[in-house]
């Protein structure tokens, strides 16, 4: 089998091998963008950014840089930074559809009780901060390893396995809290 | 079993649920059954996105030829032609809605492939009328398309006269009963062609406006009456670069006004007729046009740094290759107002290194009057804003003043005392260290931190007078802060070296704001930043992490004690409810942790090193009560030292069992050199009938036997103190009335030694903080002016007191 990287520089020449490694990610992609976007619409939307950036920044990978899974996510990350900032910028703006934009229509194959749970977890990611987010999203929507999410986030390895099970830990109190209660600051 | 033996389990049961051993604890079972339910609970992508980005991307592959692009867009358009769009262009008022723009007079706007139309019902005879007009009036647009038939692919190129192409190609287009089509467009660079993808989705709207976005190429139609929605993004730096950096300043022909912003460094030009105010607080500029429209400038000073992570876009800022503010974002131009309030708008924004850090601005224009809501803004006003934004210039921060300390930070997070009163350390305008001498009066610049430097956080004395200051050192390759020991000797004010700085921190990392602390003897010294503590390691000569005890991860203060034996640590933890707080012990030189106390807050040492000060937690509520208390370092035990003396009790009239004191608020507490303590209260039975709640403030002290002391009496409608143990065991204390403003800011009536009033020249200029020195010779007190620009006008006075 094709190693990740071998394909990634196959990848920058041959459009089969780009489509192979579209196929391999794409997913992965998807529900990493999903966890900080928590709308298909805007995920699909910086997967199509992503997608086109690694396009163009293919023939820079360097495999003996690093492996490229962690080098996508860095890609990844720096777009979902970017992605926000310029949100930032159209807070000022009326023309502010995406806000008011609704969700897709569920899937009618998909049980309620998926949904629901979905909601759920999406809901209680975004109590949680930025770092743990982004934590969980590249070990669960990415299905990184702890290596290479050390590799992305720049954490110690053993660090990242204690602040992953610390979020999990968290997140899992926030989806069993009732609704309602407010999160605050600690202040001493 | 710790925490992070339960996250190796609970990592390798995610790899392998084999290898969970039976007996590992529950905890780690249900946190791993939670994690595998948020894996399953993530949605697949929907297939006809995905599978439209991959055909568009395989399409435009390098490698691909440029007639496979085509066949292929061609088939793909086959498919998923089912309706009809219409894209005209009309170039009528180009130059005055993109002046400088890329496409310029006589572009040809030509579809490339014959999309069948049919055009779309247009209900609302308002909206039929407002297309017709927009029609005539917008360089390009409009889209008309038939929701029924949806999805369907169009394609539109135009050509520059510059010979670069722009490509749209709307691959995917989703129907619904509302047919909101949503376009997005991206680059490779300006000279391929650019791309386009795009989806419509299912929404209602009521809205009426058009957007034209030259700088992300943002093209918005929507009609109320058919609720068709067309949204197309350039999202791509190359182009913005390439097509919309701001033509070079030339000086108009008319005298320009120059505005000036020392602080931060920065200046810009602009036009007679126009109205500039600046706002306190977080810096925001303003400039009314003469016709109503407003440029605000928004500026913040950050420390950022750039990760050399493989994204083009951080990697052309690393290298310095940013200009300032060469880029128009936006421009937006919004249709005539419905019963929602539109504008007419245009958007800059832009970073820029300077001398603290990073400048970051984000600056609009935008105007709501009617005549820019009916015709957009005006061309001589966004020629105007163009100009006035491309003349921004950074310049030097001021030179700070040689003669008085005057040049002083616009936040004065450092005012401290050397042990002995001679030195005093403050930071000026730009945030560097400097030095006034109780001999000589203000010192040079420290040499060697001119060059690189960028703010002083935090500093401490030994107490042999040396200085040690943790300094932001941005422009050092890896970002990392420095410590600087600064030896100084009395009766000689100027420093004679400043050995190397000391970096704190791994390579790469972004110093937020750091604490510093040294043990009085110089030979000990801790840092804590970005959520962990870096020690000094003497036999590497470098600072290197340690580990924190418990759920705590972040320190958020930290004292050595007075022998250097034991560094005190008050922790905060991301896990932990709020509010939350511990105090932690590490025992020196080993390093070993451990948790001392939970719910307090560390204040000191006392000066024998066998007790610690701490406060209760508070969760912000302005009459509820904190208490002091000293814990014993060894065992963790807490004695209440406001409640063993409560406040407020009268024998004559309370009842002892019944009595309840009103809440007290510690707001200052301090050791005196002989163990005895004091603490500023606020008492609430002080108060005022105005219940006034920043006044009531009272001493309550005691003796190392814990028996109250008697002190003096402030006056009841003191708002601010700043009490000091000066030697010799007497008590400095000012009382400021508030006089308004933010930040808050104070008038110094007196100022009182042992409760008797000194006969001083006071500041005229009210105070933001205050400091004694500890042989309570003079003061150091930050005046500002009692109105306006506070920042600008912030000076450092030192009041001689010689009580």
């Amino acid at each position: 089998m094709t190693s990740p990287e071998a394909l990634a520089r196959q990848a920058a020449a041959q459009p089969s091998a780009f489509a192979d490694l579209y196929d391999l990610y794409y997913d992965r992609v998807y529900r990493y963008f999903l966890l900080h976007a928590g709308d298909q619409v805007e995920a699909e939307d910086l997967c199509a950014l992503l997608f086109e950036r690694l396009l163009r920044a293919l023939p820079q990978y360097d495999p003996a840089r690093g492996g490229f899974e962690p080098w996508l996510f860095t890609l990844a990350r720096n777009l979902l930074r970017d992605h926000f900032r310029r949100q930032r910028l159209r807070r000022f703006l009326p023309l502010d559809a995406a806000a008011r934009r609704p969700a897709p229509d569920p899937d009618p194959e998909e049980s309620l009780a998926r949904v629901e749970e979905r909601t759920r977890l999406l809901a209680a990611l975004w109590t949680l901060p930025e770092r743990e987010r982004d934590l969980l999203g590249l070990k669960f929507g990415a299905g990184l390893t702890n290596r290479q999410i050390a590799a992305v986030s720049g954490l110690s390895e053993s660090n990242v396995g204690v602040l992953i099970y610390r979020a999990v830990r968290k997140l899992r109190a926030a989806c069993e809290e009732p609704a309602g209660k407010e999160h605050t600051d600690g202040r001493a | 079993m710790d925490e992070r033996d339960l996250s190796q389990l609970f990592s390798g049961g995610l790899d392998d649920p084999a290898s969970l051993p039976p007996d590992a604890p529950a905890e780690v079972a249900e946190a791993l059954d939670f994690a595998r339910r948020l894996e399953s609970a993530l949605p697949d992508p929907r297939p006809v996105p995905r599978e439209a980005l991959r055909a568009r991307l395989i399409e435009h592959h390098p490698g691909q030829a440029r007639l496979g692009r085509l066949r292929a867009g061609l088939e793909l358009a086959g498919r998923a032609i089912a309706a009809v769009a219409l894209f005209a262009a009309l170039l009528v008022l180009f130059d005055r809605l993109l002046p400088g723009g890329p496409l310029l007079p006589g572009t040809q706007i030509t579809p490339t492939a014959q999309i069948s139309g049919t055009p779309l019902p247009l209900e609302n005879p308002d909206a039929r009328a407002e297309l017709e007009r927009l029609s005539a009036s917008l360089p390009y647009t409009l889209l008309v398309l038939d929701p029924d038939r949806l999805p369907f692919s169009l394609s539109l190129q135009w050509v520059t006269e510059e010979k670069k192409s722009l490509f749209i190609d709307v691959i995917q287009v989703y129907a619904s009963p509302y047919g909101e089509l949503i376009l997005s467009q991206t680059a490779p660079d300006d000279e391929a062609p650019l791309k386009a993808t795009g989806e419509a989705q299912v929404r209602g709207t009521t809205g009426y406006w058009a957007t034209l976005n030259t700088g992300q190429r943002l093209l918005t139609w929507q009609e109320s009456g058919a609720q068709v929605t067309l949204r197309g993004f350039v999202d791509d730096d190359t182009l913005l670069a390439a097509a919309e950096s701001l033509t070079a300043f030339t000086p108009p022909d008319e005298a320009w006004n120059e505005y000036v912003e020392p602080g931060p460094g920065f200046a810009f030009q602009y036009p007679p007729g126009w109205e500039l105010a600046v706002q306190e607080g977080p810096r925001i500029i303003t400039l009314t046009s003469p016709d109503g429209a407003v440029l605000s400038i928004a500026c913040q000073p950050m420390a950022m740094s750039y990760s050399p992570a493989p994204d083009l876009g951080e990697q052309k800022q690393a290298a310095g290759q940013v200009e300032f503010i060469d880029e128009l974002v936006t421009r937006w131009l919004f249709g005539p107002p419905g019963e929602d309030r539109f504008t007419a708008a245009a958007y800059y924004e832009d970073r820029a290194p300077a001398a603290r850090g990073t400048l970051s601005f984000w600056i609009w224009l935008e105007s709501s009057t009617a005549a820019d809501l009916e015709s957009g803004l005006s061309a001589e006003t966004l020629r105007q804003a163009d100009r006035i934004v491309s003349s921004f210039r950074l310049i030097e921060p001021s030179p700070s003043a040689t003669e008085t300390p005057a040049d002083f930070s616009a936040a004065p997070g450092l005012l401290e005392w050397s042990p002995d009163g001679q030195y005093l350390l403050y930071l000026d305008a730009a945030g560097l260290p400097r030095i006034w001498s109780a001999e000589t009066g203000p010192v040079d610049l420290l040499p060697g931190l001119e060059k690189g430097a960028v703010a002083a956080f935090d500093a401490a004395w030994t107490s042999g007078g040396e200085l040690l200051a943790a300094i932001q050192y941005a422009r050092h390759p890896d970002n990392q802060a420095g410590v600087y020991r600064i030896p100084l000797e009395p009766g000689l004010p100027l420093p004679r070296t400043v050995t190397q700085a000391l970096f704190i921190g791994a390579p790469g990392a972004t110093p937020g704001w750091i604490q510093f602390e040294a043990s009085p003897d110089g030979t000990q010294m801790a840092a804590a930043y970005g959520g962990q503590l870096w020690r000094y390691d003497p036999e590497s000569d470098s600072f290197l992490p340690s580990n924190l005890p418990g759920e705590y991860d972040q320190v958020a203060g930290l004292r050595f004690s007075p022998d250097g034996s034991r560094l005190a640590l008050q922790l905060t933890g991301s896990a932990c409810a709020s509010p939350c707080a511990a105090l932690a012990l590490m025992e020196l030189p080993g390093g070993e942790t451990r948790l001392l106390r939970e719910g307090l807050s560390l204040l000191d040492w006392s000066p024998d090193g066998r007790w610690l000060a701490g406060l209760s937690l508070s969760d912000g509520s302005r009459d509820q009560t904190v208490d002091a208390y000293r814990i014993d370092p060894d065992t963790g035990e807490a004695l209440n030292l406001t409640r063993t003396n409560p406040s407020g009790f009268d024998p004559l009239l309370d009842d002892p069992a019944a009595y309840q004191p009103a809440p007290v608020q510690v707001l200052r507490f301090a050791w005196s050199p002989d163990g005895s303590y004091l603490a500023e209260l606020r008492d609430y039975s002080l108060l005022p009938e105005s219940y006034n709640y920043l006044a009531g403030h009272r001493f309550a002290a005691w003796d190392p036997s814990g028996q109250p002391l008697a002190l003096p009496a402030p006056e009841r409608d003191a708002w601010q103190l700043w009490p000091r143990w000066i030697q010799g065991g007497r008590l400095m204390y000012a009382e400021a009335r508030y006089t308004g403003g933010m930040p808050e800011r104070y008038q110094i009536e007196r100022i009182r030694i042992d409760g008797k009033p000194l006969e001083v020249d006071l500041p005229a200029d009210p105070v933001l903080r205050l400091s004694f020195s500890p042989d309570g010779r003079c003061a150091a007190a930050v005046t500002v002016p009692p109105e306006g620009d506070w920042q600008r006008g912030a000076r450092l006075e030192i009041i001689p007191l010689a009580p």
